[in-house]
């Protein structure tokens, strides 16, 4: 397990060196001249003079992605000229309320999914299967933002139960209380339909297991249903649905970016569409860079979870 | 002597299991291990072992979907390996190849006149009207109406699905068919039918076989001579009735031996596995009951005293004549 | 032969069977109506402005929906905003399918550096949380919707690039892309006739199931204000527009919102049906799950006209599959009795329902499809078939157990070998589990695994084939039942292996037999199933031929094998080929066995027999001939009469 871990760990690095070329490219791409670009308003011809000097665009692609590159790994994210700081500052200060956000987002979505999924299968073409199978065909075809906007117009403006926006109510005391009360809508809109895909998923998969022969197996040696279904079937279906809720975290991170803007989070995301908008390019760089870079790790984790619950591919990596 | 339509000439084939990370290979499977046999013109060779044992691997060489990683495979004296490059629509049209699964050997959204009229045109330049002539007859050879042209494969059963995958194999008058397990995924009254057409095929057409079959007695119905082959070596090589019946090989032997037949039953006895893990020597003397201090070197494939019509074994201690 | 149809008629008809999927497709033809005939309907010009008119709520006159903040009309505005997001969406999901189809075909075919070369891309791209690659591209190329279709259309290539060399590489090693090549095909043809024609199906269910998502990610990059430009509207951006009102005019942001949920929901509904039909694994009708026992749908009691010595009687056994609406039979009336210590062969081709039997016997059978619709299975006299679940469950693995034929299929892949033995002797006994693991362990050495301490800790995957299939009989073995049902369980083993494993159970058998005398009990019973005459000459004393659903001869293994009645055991033995005696097989039995439930009516052989006559079409009763045979057959009644 441990070399398989090193192994693992070792992949990383090729795939973050991907998507860092990946990253500078489509900077690189941007039509007409990046320093003009990436100054915007600000660019006045000393401003730009010295951001071509300092980003090394008169030298070759190749030696410009190695200048670029290297800042990186030293921290050095460059400065957004829109905000008037330095890029890494502003980075940290958005990671927390994201991954936060991510997080409970993520949990929601394991758990509702893994539960609803199963029952559905268990449970398969009675009323509560019926009943999670619209819930979650609506879960996989409703836009996220205008969920969230329903909810706000719900849970806001007619019960007056949530708060509709960020994070802390302004000027208050930031306790934990006032934190989780602005949590709530956000991260329950986004685990709602990010789960509905894993319920179906469960479903499915769990309806494929419980038809293989060793389910027939252990019914054969007496186990009681409840066992046959969870110790067997279940089982053999996480293991291949783990990938997948690695794979969720990619639509988290991503939905996260509506859903940050539609309750005013102060998250990457919300920092994101922002910066976008006022092409502050070099910052939308490092937030795609932080975030790619929490989704491979999410992946990593969810790689050695499988790796651990699956002795078949203990057996061919060695 | 005879030209030989097909040699392998110590022919070996290595699988990659495990590439490291700069793509070199670290773990390899030798399925063939310098085997060297031959078949002449019209006749019949049966190949036997068990799964794994590389007989399935020997076949696909011969046709050229694997590359042997040495050695040499030669169809009338030449030198295959560069099948792609010139004579290669002679070759195709010379040796062609049955599969064992029926079903899968055809492809389910091709009509069977767009399977046979495909093969036609891609190994013969017959015009239209020669390529359904072509067709009819074959057809008739396996013995399938002629209707069965607009049909798709899932419209059949097994039996009449192998059948089309002969009249595909034969339709550009092969010289040699290499035949994968062909009966082995039919019912018993099923198998019998092709055995038998298998049979008639061959002395009407003079086609050579070379017979891949797990099966002794399936082989021993088609083919005057066959190979024993263990864990990607030749154990034992000769004219089928005298291999069967004076065997020499300690693994022929026990393959026989584990035959069951109707109303023979077998002699059941307590096996002992010793686990050995040591490549080198005999493959079999993990499992021979005669294993000793020689078997833990390579056993050559020599002819055995005596013997009438080539039989060959590769074994240091051979099992003494039955009397 | 089956009823002559295209495959693409096929489609359609099964299409049409998931009555969701005709809703979705139905709704998606509206939608797409509606939008083709937009431009000449007698609505308001969706972009001019009428402030006197701004933020009318639904059902004014002249404004069904009502109006936005502009005073534009908001049915017209939505009417174009979903021409527009539709054909985003779909220009889209065809340019994604085309490129990502194209890399994985290519790559899948040719593999090598090629593979790995296109794959680390397509990887590298999937390294991103997809949005946010979208958001990137389009931060890089300025926002607008071109842009847009181009970001949301490269993002989704990897999915694409991913699914269809998965299917590629699934299908070049099958033997009709092999045969392809070896009839001298090009790669040109052999991707272009052999694989892509059965890739499609693939590439269609990608293209139904991923429809609905472009469409949201589109709406999405709209909504951010980073697709559609003003005037221009799709349904995204006037989502965002609405946005700012949600307080005031909720019906602005609450519509177009509306419009996409059923648009995509239609999608969805139409891909999930798409993909029921098309996904090779979900055909075959069987969609439900089996249930832990097989229906039973008479409630006849134990017959009990004549009190059996038998171990296990089985009379009367009916079991049919229900497809389509009808019920086909399987089984038929199939009778027999297993006495104590006795070893009973029950042999047939395929889909003669020898399988089935085994499986009905601890209403196994899996059901649905499958139903027992008559007859009892009678363990000691009494009937187990009709038993609650739970006593059926104490009676499975304790006192009847199995052993199937795959035996990698049959394990717990990500059980160990300990854990799965341990497993079934801690529910019929109340062991301590250092008591069980000890016992485990014994059974393991009785079954003569090499090493049993170190196997214990192995999976399934690990042990050689005759080593799982050990593993198998221990676990059966385990609480010493009394009726042991062995379905195939040689066939898929190598010849010398087979022999391995049925020596061992006939030692298994022996030992139970001797111990059974100390002990006062009745040896193990054994039901063995298999389609080789040989094995059943091998172990079994008694034996029962089946064809068609039926036994059609039963009696003792020797006097069977030297002098079969029933033609149709004749013929099978006549075709059986035997080792080493020097005779020609000539050409077995004309036609196939028919197929499960595709029995003929009357004598099940009557349509392959040669000594077949009109009386041979009426149904005919297992007879009991002088010498103890029974045989199922007209022309023996006469001789017998």
């Amino acid at each position: 397990m441990l070399r398989y871990t090193i192994h693992r760990l070792l992949l990383t690095i090729p795939v973050l060196v991907g998507i860092s070329v990946v990253v500078f490219l489509i900077m690189a791409l941007i039509p007409g001249d990046p320093a003009t670009a990436i100054l915007g308003a600000f660019a006045t011809p000393e401003n730009t003079t010295k951001l071509r000097a300092e980003l090394g665009l008169d030298r070759p692609l190749i030696e410009q992605y190695f200048t670029w590159a290297s800042n990186l790994l030293s921290g050095n994210f460059g400065r957004s000229y829109a905000l008037n700081r330095p890029v890494l500052d502003e980075l940290l200060e958005r990671l927390g309320p994201t991954l936060l956000l991510a997080g409970s987002a993520m949990c929601v979505c394991v758990l509702l999914g893994l539960i609803s999924g199963l029952l559905a299968a268990v449970k398969q073409y009675t009323w509560v299967d019926q009943g999670l199978t619209l819930f979650t065909l609506i879960g996989i075809s409703a836009p996220a933002f205008w969920l969230g906007l329903m909810a706000v117009s719900l849970f806001t403006v007619q019960l007056g139960w949530l708060p509709a926006s960020g994070m802390y109510t302004p000027y208050g005391d930031e306790s934990l209380g006032d934190l989780l009360v602005h949590l709530v809508m956000p991260a329950i809109t986004l685990g709602l339909v990010a789960s509905s895909v894993i319920a179906r998923l469960t479903r499915t998969s769990m309806l494929e297991q419980l038809r293989q022969d060793y389910v027939r197996t252990a019914r054969a040696k007496g186990e009681r249903e409840t066992a046959a279904v969870i110790k067997h079937a279940f089982r053999n279906a996480l293991v291949g649905l783990i990938p997948v809720l690695g794979l969720q975290a990619g639509f988290v991170l991503g939905g996260a970016v509506y859903i940050e803007t539609v309750f005013q989070w102060p998250g990457i995301g919300r920092m994101l569409v922002n910066a976008i908008s006022t092409r502050d390019i070099l910052l939308v760089q490092g937030g795609v860079m932080i975030v790619a870079t929490i989704y491979v790790l999410f992946n990593l984790l969810a790689d050695l979870i499988q790796h651990a619950l699956d002795p078949r591919i203990q057996q061919s990596h060695g | 002597m005879p030209e030989h339509l097909l040699q392998f000439d110590r022919v070996t084939k290595e699988f990659d299991l495990r590439k490291n990370w700069f793509g070199k290979t670290s773990k390899r499977f030798r399925a063939v291990n310098e085997v060297t046999w031959q078949v002449e013109p019209g006749t019949a060779l049966g190949i036997v072992g068990e799964s794994g044992c590389g007989k399935s691997t020997m076949a696909r060489m011969a046709v050229g979907l694997e590359l042997p990683t040495s050695g040499e495979i030669r169809f009338a004296e030449k030198t295959l390996g560069k099948w792609l490059k010139e004579e290669a629509m002679m070759l195709r049209r010379s040796v062609q190849m049955v599969f064992q699964d029926p079903s899968a050997s055809l492809n389910p959204r091709q009509r069977i006149r767009e399977i046979l009229e495909l093969q036609l045109q891609q190994l013969t330049d017959f015009r239209a009207e020669q390529r359904m002539q072509r067709m009819e007859e074959v057809l008739e050879q396996v013995q399938l109406p002629l209707a069965t042209l607009e049909r798709y494969p899932h419209e059949f059963s097994g039996g009449q699905a192998q059948r089309i995958s002969i009249a595909r194999a034969l339709i550009s008058k092969p010289k040699l068919l290499l035949l994968d397990e062909p009966v082995s995924a039919l019912d018993v009254s099923v198998q019998a039918q092709i055995l038998l057409l298998l049979e008639e095929m061959r002395k009407e057409l003079g086609v050579t076989y070379v017979f891949i079959s797990h099966d002794l007695a399936v082989v021993e119905q088609l083919c005057p001579r066959v190979l024993v082959m263990y864990a990607g070596s030749i154990v034992e090589s000769g004219p089928t009735n005298q291999l069967f019946q004076q065997r020499r090989h300690h693994y022929t032997d026990l393959l026989i031996r584990s035959v069951p037949m109707p109303g023979k039953s077998l002699e059941l006895k307590r096996e002992e596995m010793a686990d050995l893990k040591n490549p080198q020597g005999c493959a079999f003397r993990n499992r021979c009951p005669k294993a000793n201090h020689q078997c833990s070197q390579d056993p050559i494939l020599k002819e055995v005293s005596g013997s009438i019509g080539g039989h060959d074994c590769a074994c240091h201690d051979p099992l003494s004549v039955a009397a | 032969m089956v009823e002559k149809t295209t495959p693409a008629l096929e489609f359609w008809q099964r299409l049409n069977r998931n009555r969701l999927s005709t809703v979705g497709l139905l709704m998606l033809g509206l939608i797409f109506a509606l939008c083709l005939i937009t431009p000449w309907l007698p609505l308001p010009d969706p972009d001019v402005t009428d402030l006197a008119n701004r933020l009318k709520t639904p059902l004014t006159s002249n404004h069904w929906l009502g109006t936005d903040e502009l005073g534009r009309d908001l049915l017209s505005r939505l009417l174009w905003g979903t021409r527009v997001s539709l054909v985003v969406g779909f220009v889209a999901t065809l340019a994604a399918a085309l490129v990502g189809s194209l890399i994985g075909l290519v790559a899948g075919y040719f593999q090598g550096w090629i593979d790995s070369g296109l794959m680390r891309g397509v990887d590298t791209l999937m390294a991103f949380p997809y949005m946010l690659l979208a958001l990137a591209i389009v931060a890089a190329f300025g926002p607008g919707l071109l842009n847009a279709l181009f970001a949301i259309a490269i993002v989704n290539v990897p999915f694409f690039a991913r699914t269809v060399r998965g299917a590629t590489i699934s299908l070049v090693q099958q033997e009709f892309v092999l045969a392809a090549r070896i009839g001298g095909a090009s790669h040109f043809g052999v991707l272009g006739r052999e694989l892509l024609p059965n890739i499609l199906p693939v590439i269609v269910v990608t293209i139904s199931t991923t429809a609905g998502w472009m469409i949201l990610e589109t709406a999405g990059l709209s909504f951010l204000g980073l697709g559609a430009q003003p005037p221009t509207a799709d349904l995204g951006s006037m989502l965002g527009e609405g946005r700012k009102l949600l307080f005031t005019a909720p019906h602005v942001s609450t519509l177009p919102g509306l419009v996409i949920l059923i648009l995509v929901i239609s999608l969805n509904l139409l891909g999930d049906g798409v993909r029921d039909v098309l996904d090779p694994r979900l055909r075959g009708g069987a969609l439900r799950s089996p249930q832990p026992r097989t229906e039973v749908l008479s409630t006849e009691l134990s017959s009990s006209q004549v009190r059996s010595t038998g171990k296990l009687v089985v009379r009367n056994l009916t079991t049919e599959l229900l497809q389509q609406g009808q019920a086909k039979p399987l089984l038929r009336n199939v009778d027999f009795e297993l006495r104590p210590g006795e070893c009973l062969g029950l042999v047939g081709e395929s889909g003669c329902g020898k399988s089935v039997t085994a499986l009905s016997l601890a209403a196994l059978a899996a059901s649905p499809p499958l139903q027992i619709t008559s007859g009892t299975v009678e363990l000691d006299g009494e009937d187990i078939l009709r038993l609650p679940l739970r006593l059926l469950q104490d009676i499975r693995g304790k006192r009847v157990s199995y052993i199937f034929q795959d035996p990698l299929a049959t394990l717990n892949p990500v059980l160990t070998i300990g854990e799965q033995l341990i497993q079934v002797i801690r529910r019929h006994q109340s062991l301590t589990s250092k008591a069980s693991c000890a016992e485990a362990l014994s059974l393991l050495s009785k079954v003569r695994i090499p090493s049993p301490e170190t196997r214990m800790k192995a999976y399934p995957h690990q042990l050689s084939g005759g080593m799982r299939q050990r593993v198998c009989i221990a676990i059966a073995l385990a609480n010493r039942p009394e009726v042991l049902i062995a379905d195939e369980p040689t066939t898929a083993l190598d010849v010398t292996i087979q022999a391995e494993v049925l020596s061992l159970l006939n030692d298994l058998r022996q030992t139970t037999l001797e111990n059974s005398q100390t002990v006062q009990r009745t040896g193990l019973s054994v039901l063995f199933i298999t389609h080789d005459l040989g094995v059943v000459s091998t172990i079994c004393e008694k034996v029962a031929v089946m064809y068609a659903g039926q036994i059609v001869e039963f009696g003792e293994t020797q006097s069977i094998l030297e002098s079969p009645e029933h033609p149709y055991t004749q013929a099978l033995l006549a075709c059986t080929l035997r080792l080493g005696a020097n005779h020609k097989v000539l050409g077995g039995i004309p036609g196939t066995p028919p197929p499960p439930g595709g029995y003929p009516s009357g004598c099940g052989f009557n349509t392959r027999c040669n000594s077949a006559t009109s009386i041979c079409q009426e149904p005919v009763n297992l007879i009991q001939l002088p010498s103890g045979r029974q045989v199922r057959c007209v022309l023996k009644q006469d001789a017998n009469a």
